[in-house]
């Protein structure tokens, strides 16, 4: 599908600049009429010169067709050179047989009609080459240029599939330990608190659920990302329990903005990962989402032990996700994290892209929770 | 047999409660949330036995052991508990007491128990220290944690150009000072990473980012400069060694 698209494109280039070879001949004919009024030759000349240099721009095209028969790699170099000579003087021969004709033609019409050019039958056997060699040279750095778009979207292409193979390899190792430490808190429960190691179960699987439905959709709205981070928090909240506070404020306008697909989720991985989880003591995760019709800003903050060393908050996660951004978006994404002592924090931002177009302006907050016990009534929903 | 239970999460010190209470001769010394407080609490409880978690906040489980193994006090024995089952977990096995998997069974955390007992009855040859080592040539180690009294300092790696052996002690110099530890060359060798630390020596151990100047001294021995001109003695193996590393 996307092969026939780009050959179809790729055609669509070809005759794209076959027509501009052909108007660019209408300045030639300019040129040719400018100098019969300047040398104040007769108008015959024009006559009979303009349908013999357009005769003579057809004939050219046939320079394409040696020029994509053989093209300029330094293996068949020569070759290329051998045959677009040969055309050369061959359709320039042509071009003055033709030409020739004309001048017949004319003097049968006008017997008084001044034809310098058509006298000498040599120099213009000469300009034919030298049109001939302009046009292959103009063809092949035509095909120079359509052959590096070629290559740059076929890049593209196997870009996109790498990522979206890495996008699945994501969704599908969904981290091991955490899924062991997961049913060894579950265990535990099963003796002490059951209804606890329930409620643990059901999140987990729903954690899962969402995870693995995300099948081949490239990019989802916040509100499915959120709610694959609120059972994940769920989770790890029952394991933590008072480590992990947990409070969100989230605009009802950025709620349908489409993103790629867990892009948020390993943020939030990572923020209890490398932060509450090197905690000893209670510590906050704050997430925040807002739209202006235009941007999504996404923010996320959390606690870490500010003793513990650097290589062991940064994980991969983060150049991950920048990468997955520049990908998608270029340069009209970005990603930017700070750490201050004990706090840090993350911001994305990306282009607010929503399904259905939406009204601009910046949408009211509508839930701003505090820490603890609201958060885990909702969450527990 | 006194026992220590270290993990950061409540409920995996709450499993190991209920199934240390169904064993009639183990005897509950105390629980830690973290590396510090059990590094201290193995000082103060000398505890028999200890369950030690990996990930946890302040010193991870691997650390936790390296300072036990350098202390003044008896280390304990040490089975480890972790949700990790990576092949190195195998290589340590020949050395720990035992490992448990979590999440693991009542009859698993019995056996490991039952090995435990039988250590203690008879000292193993194998050190505590050697599990770790063990478990750290399989992960990237990126700090050394020192004991200095009752204070714990970290070591980025990136800052020890050399270490030197000094009797039962290692002098890890670094551009500022140069710590002591108690550890042995060997040790610290295994358990870092072969391509960025050379053993040039017997006794010496260098960063092969940190030497600026390879000289010959004689027919078999070198001298290599450090970048804060430290000379290091390198032997004719070690020569061989960093010539293969070393791009001069």
């Amino acid at each position: 599908m996307a092969a026939a698209r780009q050959s179809a494109r790729a055609r669509a280039g070809e005759f794209g600049f076959r027509g501009r070879f052909l108007l660019a001949w209408n300045a030639v004919f300019l040129v040719w009429a400018g100098l019969v009024w300047a040398t104040g030759s007769s108008w015959w000349l024009l006559a009979a010169g303009l349908p013999l240099a357009a005769v003579y721009a057809v004939l050219c095209l046939s320079a394409e067709n040696i020029c994509r028969a053989f093209p300029l790699r330094p293996a068949v170099a020569a070759n290329a050179v051998a045959h677009q000579a040969a055309a050369a003087a061959l359709l320039a021969g042509a071009w003055v047989l033709l030409a020739r004709g004309a001048d017949w033609l004319i003097r049968l019409a006008d017997p008084a009609a001044p034809l310098r050019l058509l006298n000498s039958p040599a120099l213009l056997w000469v300009a034919g080459i030298l049109i001939y060699a302009a046009a292959a040279a103009l063809f092949y750095a035509l095909q120079g240029v359509a052959r590096a778009a070629a290559a740059e979207a076929e890049s593209e292409h196997a870009r996109r599939l790498a990522g979206e193979a890495e996008l699945r390899a994501l969704r599908a190792q969904i981290h091991p330990h955490f899924l062991f430490n997961c049913l060894h808190s579950i265990s535990a429960l099963t003796a002490s608190d059951p209804a606890r190691a329930r409620e643990m179960c059901i999140h987990l699987a729903e954690l899962f659920r969402l995870t693995l439905r995300l099948g081949p959709q490239e990019t989802i709205t916040l509100e499915e990302e959120l709610s694959v981070a609120r059972a994940y928090l769920a989770v790890e909240r029952l394991r933590f329990g008072a480590r992990l506070g947990y409070a969100e404020s989230i605009a009802p306008s950025a709620l349908p903005c489409r993103l790629p697909a867990l892009l948020l989720q390993p943020l939030v991985e990572n923020a209890v990962k490398h932060g509450i989880a090197s905690l000893t003591g209670p510590g906050r995760l704050r997430l925040a989402a807002a739209s202006d019709g235009a941007r999504l800003r996404l923010e996320l903050d959390n606690d870490y032990d500010a003793d513990c060393p650097a290589p062991l908050r940064n994980g991969l996660g983060l150049e991950n996700v920048r990468q997955r951004l520049a990908a998608q978006f270029g340069s009209a994404a970005s990603l930017v994290w700070r750490a201050e002592t004990g706090h840090f924090s993350t911001i994305v931002e990306l282009p607010a892209l929503t399904a259905a177009p939406m009204a601009p302006g910046p949408g009211p907050v509508a839930t701003v929770a505090a820490v603890e016990g609201s958060a885990d009534a909702r969450l527990a929903d | 047999m006194r026992v220590l239970l270290i993990d950061d999460e409540d409920l995996p010190r709450q499993i190991l409660r209920e199934y240390c209470a169904a064993e009639p001769d183990l005897e509950l010394a105390g629980e830690a949330a973290d590396g510090f407080s059990a590094v201290r609490a193995v000082a103060e409880l000398r505890p028999d036995l200890i369950f030690l978690d990996v990930q946890m906040p302040k010193l991870d489980g691997f650390e936790v052991l390296q300072l036990l193994a350098g202390g003044p006090e008896a280390a304990p024995a040490v089975i480890f508990t972790t949700a990790f089952d990576d092949y190195a977990l195998r290589a340590f096995d020949a050395h720990a007491v035992d490992y448990l998997l979590k999440p693991f069974s009542r009859e698993r955390f019995t056996a490991a128990v039952g090995r435990a007992r039988q250590r203690l009855a008879a000292p193993a040859a194998a050190p505590p220290a050697a599990a770790a080592e063990a478990l750290a040539a399989a992960r990237p180690l990126t700090r050394l944690v020192l004991r200095d009294g009752a204070k714990i300092n970290f070591l980025p790696l990136a800052e020890l150009l050399a270490a030197e052996a000094q009797d039962d002690y290692l002098a890890l110099h670094t551009a500022a000072k140069t710590h002591l530890k108690k550890q042995t060359l060997a040790s610290l060798e295994a358990a870092l990473d072969p391509s960025r630390f050379v053993r040039v020596h017997r006794g010496w151990l260098v960063q092969l980012a940190a030497v600026t100047r390879l000289d010959r001294l004689g027919p078999d021995t070198f001298l290599a400069t450090l970048r804060n001109g430290l000379r290091v003695p390198v032997s004719r193996a070690g020569h061989a060694r960093l010539r293969q590393l070393l791009p001069l």
